[in-house]
């Protein structure tokens, strides 16, 4: 199943994150710091994300980010 | 990428299709409705109706936020953007949707201090650059992107932080999905669940559908094969005469949803008596405003706004395609007046909206073989 090309006028990227109910898998890099913790995306770039709403966000674990927040913790590997 | 790559197989994907195919009755139409936008975008991305029989018909349900949000609330927007020393900030889509006079994007050409932000942390973190100017926060979307709201106004209540508000446009699913299944003019055979969504809240809430109405609904990931794997899952409980809720996206799904999520939104909202939904009306109980405890952040309550209804221009036809009504491109204004470009109605704004969806992905029609 091929993608058809990305819509070009698009001004954030391919999705809104709204619309299109997003999460984004990253990883933990660091602990978190007042519910805050720096993920990076399978693109390798980083944010700072709420992790409060998680049980746990160890270091290394995989979580499912909306708006920087972490939503869910992810088994396994990434994926969207 | 293997956990994608197994997601989007396209020999995974035929086999799928070919159980699907064995699934339908011939003489049989099923009207499946994707709730959520990303399930839309997915299909016509990857191509997936393609796969389906040709009396397996998706039709695309409310589930874009940025498609919903009616002229007036887009008008009051404005209205706070306009304010001397206030940086309005919001989600990308949300400055193309058109109001009464223009969208915050030319709001923006004229002056105004709109920015886009990719989340309420960021518009937080300028109000604390920007302490001399009021920093406002336009909140749209459903209970995935509620909780964010939520905790950054948690954090901005807790740190001070004074000159930040927000303008609450969330809305919740249940509602209008009760509304559709309540609608004369429209058939459905069962629904794909918004995957995400139901991370914060759940599978439970959608009980209601088979239980009060007899449809089966599948809660789905956002691949390709996760849609058709949940097509598979309707078809097999109408086949069966089952009527259940059902989770195909049970890796990521709790059947109970993230019940910290959900406390955090008891604490931060409060259900509105009733919520202007574009083309469906007013729906009760369907929109959040902040509660009590927050109501030092409403920008609402802290800046004057019209809080006008505005009809809809009389050539958008968005309110029957976010009921499933017609196709976009039966709208007489799709792809001529009416293009990403230049949008008359939100259903083209957000990619995630099935106009643009349609419209990008060039699906101007759409003919297949009868099974
Ligand atoms: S083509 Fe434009 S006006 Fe017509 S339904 Fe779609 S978004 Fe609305």
């Amino acid at each position: 199943m091929t993608p058809s090309p990305a819509p070009s006028y698009a001004c954030t990227g391919e999705h809104c994150i709204t619309c299109s109910d997003e999460g984004v898998p990253m990883i933990v890099l660091g602990a978190a710091r007042g519910g805050l913790a720096l993920c990076a995306d399978q693109e390798g770039r980083t944010h700072t994300v709420e992790t409060t709403l998680l049980e746990a966000a160890p270091v290394g674990g995989r979580v499912l980010v909306h708006a920087d927040v972490a939503i869910a913790a992810l088994p396994g590997e990434l994926g969207r | 990428m293997k956990f994608v790559d197994e997601f989007r197989d396209a020999s995974l994907g035929r086999a799928v299709a070919a159980e699907i195919l064995s699934l339908v009755e011939p003489g049989r139409h099923y009207k499946v409705m994707e709730v959520c936008g990303g399930h839309t975008h997915s299909i016509y991305k990857y191509g997936v109706d393609d796969l389906l029989p040709a009396n397996v018909e998706l039709v695309h349900g409310p589930g874009c936020p940025v498609c919903v949000i009616p002229m007036g609330r887009v008008d009051d927007g404005i209205a706070i953007a306009r304010q001397p020393g206030v940086i309005f900030t919001c989600f990308g889509d949300m400055m193309r949707v058109p109001g009464s006079e223009g969208s915050l994007l030319e709001a923006k050409a004229a002056g105004a201090d709109v920015r886009m932000v990719y989340s309420p942390l960021d518009a937080l973190r300028i109000a604390k650059q920007n302490p001399d100017r009021e920093v406002v926060f336009f909140a749209i979307g459903f209970e995935t992107t509620a909780p964010s709201t939520a905790l950054t106004l948690k954090r901005a209540k807790a740190e001070g932080v004074a000159n930040f508000s927000c303008i609450c446009s969330h809305v919740t699913i249940v509602p209008p999905l009760r509304a559709l299944l309540e609608s004369p003019d429209l058939r459905l055979d069962g629904f794909i669940g918004p995957g995400h969504v139901a991370t914060v809240v759940g599978a439970r809430p959608f009980e209601f559908i088979p239980a009060d109405y007899g449809k089966p609904l599948v809660v789905a990931g956002f691949e390709p094969l996760d849609i058709l794997q949940s097509i598979v899952m309707i078809l097999r409980q109408l086949a069966e005469g089952r009527r259940e809720v059902e989770n195909q996206y049970a890796r990521v799904v709790p059947y109970d949803g993230n019940l910290r999520a959900l406390e955090v939104l008891g604490e931060v909202f409060e259900l509105r008596p009733h919520f202007e939904w574009r083309g469906l009306g007013f729906i009760s109980h369907s929109g959040l405003r902040l509660s009590e405890a927050y109501a030092e952040l409403d920008a609402e309550l802290r800046f004057e706004v019209p809080g006008v209804r505005v009809a809809d221009p009389k050539a958008c036809q968005c309110g029957e395609v976010l009921k499933g009504v017609i196709k976009p491109w039966e709208c007489k204004v799709f792809g001529t007046a009416c293009t990403p470009e230049r949008p008359i109605g939100t259903c083209m704004v957000s990619s995630e909206g099935a106009c643009a969806a349609y419209y990008n992905f060039g699906r101007f029609a759409r003919e297949r073989e009868v099974v």
